[in-house]
């Protein structure tokens, strides 16, 4: 970082950074095959505050892609131990969805990081790429997969990135979405 | 959820007073890694195949230090929509392009741009693959507080490498395969023709 300008901040948490880039990179390294589930400091992505996955639409959603958003809801709770029903969209609001996007097919983002746990998220749909519907399915169960806690990996299931039309999790991915420690 | 909510509220309340009369205590650090913070976000994308088919993808390949972290845009329902995502502005420069290089990058509400900038203090330099930002009308009009200038966005999330410590890695990219086996330095990350600039 350069200093010109700004003041270089206090080094801070090196320790603890250096080890996650190395565990970057030995994952990286390693040409396993099984992915990692999110478990908050120390590991990758962040597991939900509970298994109550409440969801709410953004005005940017269209109706159609509504549905199809309320399609992976519900294949999520006939799957796993999950569980939730959609609301208006608030604070606490678990997934918010929305229309658009950048270059990619769709991102996950957690609004709010409360200790080890995502307490909310918001779930993007980008609305040229994904098109036609297959892979928007696959996009919202992909991005629906991180919100669970569940990073990228698998071979023929929804945490694959790219364009597919899978909209299902395999095995592996919903034994650890119901192993989410901490249960309503 | 509601009791988490409501114990919430009242945390952001009692912050709120105490910023209020002046105590300075920050309310937005968050304790988080800077693996963690990145670990928050995360994308469904076409991946590239090898390190040249990135390129290709790319307009923009450059080494670069970051300069700066600043509050981004928001994205919501309404410009006054207090549950929008957040992002922050991260401002980078290269020798190799004389503009500076905006990424923005989502935030946790509860991650202050200050908070991510202290963070990423030990991260040294990057290689960057960048093209325009492909932005639909959709997208712009749920988009608040968005300055264009001199935005890019990443061709894709393999695009951006990391050197701190003499290591170089992703913490966007948590795949088990790389297009950049083998890649030491950071050098070794750029194409082989070395940076592209805009023709």
């Amino acid at each position: 970082m350069e200093t010109d300008g700004m003041s270089r901040p206090t080094i801070r948490k090196s320790a603890a950074l250096v080890a996650g880039l190395t565990g970057l990179a030995v994952a990286v390294s390693s040409g396993v095959t099984a992915d990692t589930f999110g478990n908050g400091p120390g590991d990758e992505g962040w597991r939900p505050d509970n298994k109550d996955h409440d969801w709410c639409y953004r005005v940017s959603m269209p109706n159609p892609m509504r549905s199809k958003a309320a399609d992976a809801h519900f294949y999520l709770m006939n799957a796993t131990t999950f569980t939730g029903q959609q609301q208006n969209c608030n604070s606490g609001t678990d997934v918010k969805w929305n229309y658009g996007g950048t270059n990619f097919l769709g991102a996950y983002v957690c609004d709010d990081l409360n200790g080890d746990k995502c307490d909310d998220a918001s779930i993007f749909v980008n609305d040229t790429l994904s098109l036609p519907f297959g892979n928007v399915g696959h996009t919202m169960c992909h991005e629906l997969g991180h919100s669970t806690g569940l990073r990228h990996g698998g071979t023929t299931d929804c945490m694959k990135s790219g364009r597919f039309t899978t909209t299902v999790y395999n095995q592996h991915h919903k034994d650890h979405i119901n192993s989410q420690a901490r249960v309503k | 959820m509601s009791s988490s909510i409501r114990l919430r509220q009242l945390a952001i309340a009692v912050t709120a007073a105490v910023a209020a009369v002046g105590c300075g205590v920050s309310s937005t650090e968050s304790d988080a890694t800077a693996g963690q913070y990145f670990a928050s976000f995360g994308y469904n994308y076409v991946p590239a195949g090898s390190k040249a088919d990135l390129a290709a993808q790319s307009e923009l390949v450059v080494k670069a230090k970051l300069v700066s972290v600043e509050d981004g845009s928001y994205i919501g329902d309404s410009p006054d929509d207090e549950t929008a995502s957040r992002t922050a502005r991260l401002t980078f420069r290269s020798e190799a392009h004389p503009d500076p290089i905006v990424l923005q990058f989502p935030r946790p509400r509860n991650i202050s741009p200050a908070e991510i900038e202290k963070l990423v203090a030990d991260f040294d330099q990057y290689v960057l693959y960048l093209r325009q930002p492909g932005l639909s009308e959709n997208s712009l009009k749920y988009m608040f507080n968005y300055d264009p200038t001199n935005v890019w966005a990443l061709s894709t999330p393999q695009g951006f490498l990391v050197e701190a410590d003499g290591r170089v890695t992703n913490p966007l990219e948590d795949e088990k395969e790389t297009i950049f086996d083998g890649a030491q330095s950071l050098d070794d990350f750029l194409p082989e023709e070395g940076e592209k600039t805009l023709r």
